[in-house]
C-alpha cells in the first residue's frame, strides 16, 4: 500500500523536535520507522507529519557508567545485541529479521509497545528505568510503569524516550527463549529468564512474559517457586505456574489453549537454557 | 555426443538478476504514464446500490474513475472485471482511479464511496454444497456437478475384508510471486503494447483482443522479466482488463501494479477441495474401492472447476484400483475465485490416493511400502479406470530404489525414537500428467556473425528454461553455448506460442527448437553447397560444420552465415535462397506422465514444531536436459510443498473478511525453514519426443506434502488429515 499525504520535518536537535511535536498533536516521531512505516502503508496511521529523529545524533549512544548500562533510544537492535548487555542483548538478536535489526531501534520499539514485542519480556525483569525528555525537562520511570498497557507508553504529547537504563547484572545467569511461526515473525510466546545462582541454589529469579498478555507480565509465583535448590520438580512447577500468568487471544498465530501450552514449554526451556542444562 | 545436454550447465538467465539488473514491469517507464489504483469491496456479499466517486473527481491530479466496467470474457462472470449489481468477495475490483501519480490514485481511491446492502455470506465449501445461504444471488451455489465412475466401487466396498472412511482437508493457499502482478498498457494511434506480468503473452494479447477487437487494430504484448507466478499468471484478471481499458479510454499508457495485499486478494487462490473417500480393501493389502466426495470451493466464479477434473481423473494414481468413484461437486463461495497454482489438481490427486495408502496400511497393521508394491500398475502403457493413458516408465524400479532410503531413514528414524524424540518417516510415490499443450513454437536464426539467435513461444518467468534451450541448440547445431542467446516474451518475435505452465516449456519449446535447428542445418547444407560447388547430396553437417567427406572440404556455420552476407550492395548470384533461419512448432499426442517418490524423516518437538531431519526426492522425468536446473526446481518445490503442510493457508472468517491478508499474517517458508535435500533422477521413461523429456516444475510441489504429512503422523502417532497442519494440531 502507499500512504496518506504527510508532512516531513527534519528538526536539528532534539530540543527543536520536542517542541514541534508538543504543538502538533497529531505528528509522529520517525526513528527506525519499522512500525510506523507498515502502519502507514496500510493507512491504519494518518500523521500530520513526520518528524525525523533518527539521525539525531543526541539519541544515539550505548555506554556503561559503572554498574549501569544508559541506551540512547536510537540504538538499533543490532547495536544492542553486539553490546554484551546480560539478556538483553540476546534478545535484541531474535527481534525480526536482520533488516528489522538494522533499522528498528529500542526507543521506537518500546515507544510503539506492540504487546508481541520482544524486548518487554526483558527489560521488566531487569527493572529497566526509561527516561522520558519533554520540553519541560526530563523525568525517569520504571519500564513496568512506563507501559501502561497494549500500544500505550506513558509519553505525553511532546514527549520522546531518551534512554533506556539498565543496572548490569553480570554474573546473573539468562536466556530469551522466543516461539515463532516462521524466522522473522513475532513471538507467539517470549520468555526472558533471569536467575542468580549460588551453587545448587536459586538466589533470585526472575521471569517475564511477552506476546500471550496486553502487555509483558512477570509469573511472581513462579519465580518464587524457583528460589530455591535447582531441581527438575521446582522446574516443571515454575513453568506450570507461569501458566497463571498467560492471558492469550486465539489468532493465527495459534489458538489461546496453544499458547498456554507452550508458554510452559518455552519457560521450562529458558529455565533450562539458563542454568546451561539445555 | 552431445557437449551441453544432460551436464549441469549454470544458468545463463542469472547474472542479469542477481545483479539486480533484472527489469519487471514496474521498472517500465513511459512519458505521460497514468496510475491507476482499484478500489474493491469491503465485504464479502452485498447488494451494490451506488458507486459515489464525485469527491475522488475533486482531487487534484485525478485523471477519471471507471466504474461497472462489464466485459464478456470466456469463462469468466457476468461482474468482470467489474461488480456492478452485485458484491461477491472481499477485494473484488468495484472502481479504478486513473491519476498522474499513484499517492493521488490511491488517495482518490480511499474517498469513492461504495453504498451496499449487506447479504448474507457463505465462505465454508460444505455449508455453501447445502445451498441455504446463496453465495451469488440468483444461483444455486452448485456451479459444477459431474461423475466419474468406473466398475461398481459400492459393491467392492461392501465385500472388503477391511473398510474405512476418511475427510481429507486441502486448505486454500495463494501462489505468493515474489513479484506481484502489474501491467502497463501504452496507447498508440490504435495500436497497443501490453507490458505485463505474464506467463502467456500470446494467450494474453488472444484475450484482450477478443473483449477489446472494436476498439484497437492490434495489441502487443510484451513479458518483461516476471518474478514468479506458479500458474497465477497465465489466466486473465480483471485488472489487465480495467487497465487495457482505461489506456484506450485516454489514450494515454496507464499503469497498474498490486501491492502485496492487493495481490493476496485478487490473485486467484488454489487448492481448496475436500475429499470425503470411503475405502475398501483386501486382507492382503489389495486396494479393492474407493469413493471420493470431492467438493472444491471455487470462490465466487467457476473458472477453476478444471482443477477439480484434474484431481479426479488422476486420483487412481500408479495403483491398479478399478472400482472407483468420484462424485465432483464444484461450489460458489463468498472468497476471492480459485484458480490453478504448481501442480493444478494433481497434488490434490496425490495426497489423496498417498493419505489412503498410509491409513490402509495403518488399519492392515502392515508395511506401506509392501502395501504400494502390491497395487503398483505393473506395466506400461495403462489406461486408468477413467480413461487416462500413462504413458511409460518402470514405477517398481523407481519404488525400490526410494526403499532403500526409506529403510535407511526407519532406522535412523528407531535410534533417535530410542532416544525419546518424536520422529517420523514419511513416504510417498506420486504419478503425475504433464506437459499440457497443445503445442509450442521456436525459431532459431543464425545471424551474420554468426551468432545464434533462438526465439522461443515458451514464457519462462524464473525457471532457467533460456539456459535448457540453448544446451538443445547448441548440441545439435554443434556450436558453442555461449554463442547461443535465447529470448522469449513478445508477441512480435514470433508468430504464435502458448506460454509457460504444466512442466511444458523444455519439452515442447525444447523440441520445438531442435526441430527449428535441423531446418537450419538442412538450409546450411544448400547453402554450403553452393559456396563449396558440391552436390547437397554429398555434403553433412557434423559438429558445426558442413563437410564434404569425399573432397575434405568444410565450411562452419559461422563461415556459411558470414559468406551469405559478404558484400552489401552486391548481387546475389546464388541458387540458393538466402538466411539460415528455421521456425518449428511441436506438440504431442498425448500428456506425458512423470512419476517419482519422496521420503522425509521428520521431528515434531513440545511446541509442535515441525523439522526437516532428512529429506529424499527421486524423478523419472525422461531426458534430463540440466540436471542442475531440474535439481533447482525439486528444492524449490519441496520447499514450497512443505509450506503447504506445515505453514500455508488463507483463511476467512465467517463473514469472508481475509485475515491473512499480508505476508505478516500469511506465512511462506523462509530461508531459515528450508532444508537440504537429496536428489536423484532416472531417465528410463522417456516421452515419444525427438528429445525425449518430460517436465519437473510441478513434480515436488505434488509429491512433498503426503510424504511430510505422514512423517509428521508417525512422530506424533495421531491420523492427521489436513493441509496444512499446524502446531496447535498436533
Amino acid at each position: 500500500m502507499y500512504p496518506p499525504k504527510i508532512g516531513y520535518v527534519i528538526p536539528d536537535s532534539v530540543t527543536e523536535a520536542l517542541e514541534f511535536l508538543e504543538k502538533h498533536d497529531d505528528a509522529k516521531p520517525l526513528a527506525g520507522g519499522h512500525s510506523l512505516i507498515p502502519m502507514l502503508k496500510l493507512r491504519l496511521l494518518r500523521p500530520s507529519y513526520l518528524v525525523e529523529i533518527r539521525r539525531l545524533q543526541e539519541l544515539k549512544y550505548l555506554r556503561k557508567d559503572g554498574a549501569q548500562y544508559s541506551i540512547g533510544a536510537l540504538s538499533t537492535h543490532y547495536e544492542i545485541s553486539k553490546a554484551n548487555i546480560p539478556l538483553l542483548s540476546e534478545t535484541a538478536s531474535k527481534i525480526g529479521d536482520p533488516q528489522v535489526r538494522n533499522m528498528g531501534t529500542i526507543g521506537g520499539s518500546i515507544s510503539h509497545l506492540d504487546p508481541s514485542a520482544d524486548y518487554p519480556a526483558a527489560l521488566i525483569v531487569l527493572d529497566a528505568k526509561v527516561k522520558v525528555v519533554g520540553t519541560k525537562g526530563e523525568r525517569v520511570v520504571d519500564f513496568a510503569s512506563f507501559a501502561k498497557d497494549m500500544f500505550t507508553p506513558d509519553l505525553n504529547q511532546g514527549e520522546l524516550v531518551k534512554e533506556v537504563l539498565i543496572n548490569d547484572y553480570s554474573g546473573y545467569k539468562y536466556s530469551y527463549q522466543k516461539l515463532e511461526r516462521r524466522a522473522g515473525d513475532f513471538a507467539i510466546v517470549g520468555v526472558a529468564v533471569l536467575l542468580k545462582v549460588d551453587g545448587e541454589e536459586i538466589k533470585d529469579a526472575r521471569i517475564g512474559l511477552t506476546a500471550v498478555n496486553t502487555k509483558a507480565v512477570r509469573a511472581t509465583e513462579a519465580e518464587n517457586v524457583l528460589k530455591d535448590k535447582i531441581c527438575e520438580k521446582t522446574i516443571e512447577v515454575a513453568s506450570d505456574l507461569a501458566v497463571k500468568y498467560a492471558n492469550p487471544t486465539s489468532d493465527i498465530r495459534g489458538t489461546a489453549e496453544y499458547k498456554k501450552k507452550v508458554t510452559k514449554v518455552m519457560t521450562k526451556r529458558a529455565i533450562l537454557t539458563a542454568l546451561g542444562k539445555r | 555426443m552431445s557437449r551441453y545436454i544432460g551436464k549441469r550447465i549454470k544458468r545463463k538467465e542469472d547474472p542479469k538478476l542477481i545483479t539486480g539488473q533484472g527489469r519487471y514491469v514496474d521498472d517500465i517507464e513511459f512519458p505521460g504514464t497514468l496510475y491507476l489504483a482499484i478500489v474493491r469491496s469491503p465485504v464479502a456479499h452485498a447488494t451494490l446500490k451506488k458507486v459515489d466517486f464525485s469527491d475522488a473527481l475533486k482531487l487534484s491530479g485525478v485523471v477519471g474513475v471507471i466504474t461497472g466496467l462489464n466485459l464478456r470474457v470466456e469463462n469468466r462472470p457476468s461482474n468482470f472485471p467489474m461488480a456492478k449489481t452485485e458484491l461477491l468477495y472481499v477485494g473484488q475490483p468495484v472502481a479504478a482511479v486513473v491519476a498522474k501519480d499513484k499517492y493521488t490514485a490511491y488517495d482518490a481511491a480511499e474517498l469513492v464511496q461504495i453504498d451496499y446492502d449487506s447479504l448474507p455470506a457463505v465462505t465454508d465449501p460444505e455449508e455453501a454444497l447445502k445451498d441455504d445461504v446463496k453465495a451469488v444471488e440468483g444461483k444455486g451455489n452448485v456451479a459444477y456437478r459431474k461423475t466419474y465412475s468406473s466398475g461398481n466401487p459400492e459393491k467392492a466396498i461392501s465385500e472388503a475384508d477391511v473398510s474405512f472412511e476418511e475427510k481429507l482437508v486441502i486448505s486454500r493457499v495463494y501462489p505468493a510471486a515474489m513479484e506481484p502482478r502489474g501491467v502497463i498498457s501504452v496507447y498508440q494511434q490504435g495500436f497497443l503494447t501490453v507490458y505485463s506480468s505474464t506467463q502467456s503473452p500470446h494467450y494474453m494479447r488472444r484475450y484482450l483482443l477478443n473483449a477489446f477487437a472494436d476498439k484497437v487494430k492490434d495489441i502487443r504484448v510484451i513479458q518483461p522479466d516476471v518474478g514468479g507466478a506458479f500458474g497465477s499468471k497465465l489466466f486473465p484478471y480483471p485488472e489487465d482488463y480495467i487497465t487495457v481499458y482505461a489506456s484506450l479510454l485516454y489514450e494515454r499508457p496507464v499503469k497498474w501494479i498490486a501491492t502485496r495485499s492487493e495481490d493476496i486478494r485478487q490473485t486467484y487462490h488454489a487448492r481448496g477441495q475436500i475429499h470425503k473417500v470411503k475405502v475398501g480393501a483386501k486382507r492382503d493389502g489389495t486396494l479393492t474401492g474407493i469413493i471420493d466426495d470431492l467438493i472444491i470451493d471455487l470462490g465466487a466464479a467457476s473458472h477453476g472447476t478444471y482443477l477439480a477434473d484434474i484431481a479426479a481423473q488422476m486420483l487412481p494414481g500408479p495403483y491398479s484400483i478399478r472400482d472407483i468413484k468420484v462424485e465432483v461437486y464444484g461450489v460458489y463461495t463468498n472468497k476471492t475465485p480459485l484458480d490453478q497454482y504448481r501442480g493444478a489438481g494433481r497434488p490434490e490427486a496425490t495426497f489423496v490416493i498417498e493419505r489412503i495408502m498410509s491409513i490402509l496400511a495403518d488399519e492392515l497393521k502392515m508395511d506401506e511400502i509392501e502395501l504400494r508394491k502390491k497395487n503398483l500398475i505393473k506395466s506400461t502403457p495403462y489406461v486408468n479406470p477413467f480413461g487416462v493413458k500413462y504413458d511409460n516408465g518402470d514405477y517398481a524400479s523407481l519404488l525400490n530404489k526410494a526403499e532403500q532410503v526409506y529403510r535407511e531413514m526407519e532406522r535412523k528414524a528407531e535410534k533417535l525414537r530410542s532416544e525419546g524424540r518424536k520422529v517420523g518417516v514419511g513416504f510417498s510415490f506420486y504419478l503425475e500428467m504433464n506437459n499440457f499443450g497443445p503445442w509450442e513454437s521456436a525459431s532459431v536464426r543464425v545471424r551474420g556473425d554468426g551468432r545464434v539467435l533462438v526465439i522461443i513461444g515458451a514464457a519462462p518467468h524464473g525457471q532457467g528454461t533460456a539456459t535448457g534451450i540453448a544446451q538443445i541448440v547448441a548440441d545439435e547445431l554443434g556450436v558453442d553455448i555461449d554463442n547461443v542467446d535465447v529470448i522469449w516474451g513478445d508477441t512480435s518475435t514470433i508468430g504464435e506460442g502458448y506460454g509457460t505452465y504444466g512442466s511444458r516449456s523444455l519439452t515442447l519449446a525444447g523440441n520445438a527448437a531442435l526441430l527449428a535447428s535441423r531446418k537450419v542445418k538442412e538450409k546450411a547444407i544448400r547453402l554450403a553447397a553452393q559456396f563449396l560447388k558440391s552436390d547437397p547430396q554429398e555434403l553433412e553437417y557434423k559438429d558445426g560444420k558442413v563437410v564434404n567427406p569425399k573432397t575434405g572440404k568444410s565450411m562452419t556455420l559461422k563461415e556459411i552465415a558470414a559468406k551469405s552476407m559478404s558484400v552489401l550492395g552486391g548481387v546475389w548470384r546464388y541458387k540458393e535462397e538466402p538466411g539460415l533461419e528455421g521456425t518449428a512448432y511441436f506438440g504431442l499426442d498425448n500428456l506425458t506422465y512423470p512419476y517419482g517418490s519422496h521420503v522425509a524423516l521428520v521431528e515434531v518437538d513440545d511446541t509442535g514444531f515441525v523439522k526437516v531431519l532428512d529429506y529424499y526426492a527421486i524423478d523419472d522425468i525422461g531426458l534430463v536436459v540440466n540436471p542442475m536446473l531440474a535439481e533447482g526446481q525439486v528444492m524449490g518445490g519441496v520447499i514450497q510443498g512443505f509450506g503447504e503442510t506445515v505453514l500455508e493457508e488463507v483463511i476467512h472468517d465467517k463473514e469472508g473478511n481475509l485475515l491473512t491478508g499480508t505476508f505478516g499474517d500469511y506465512m511462506i517458508p523462509t530461508a531459515v525453514e528450508a532444508f537440504n535435500i537429496k536428489w536423484e533422477y532416472m531417465e528410463k521413461g522417456k516421452s515419444d519426443a525427438p528429445l525425449p523429456a518430460k517436465g519437473i516444475g510441478e513434480g515436488a510441489t505434488i509429491g512433498t506434502p503426503p510424504s511430510v504429512l505422514r512423517a509428521m503422523e508417525k512422530a506424533v502417532g495421531k491420523r492427521l488429515t489436513k493441509l496444512p497442519t499446524l502446531p496447535w494440531d498436533l
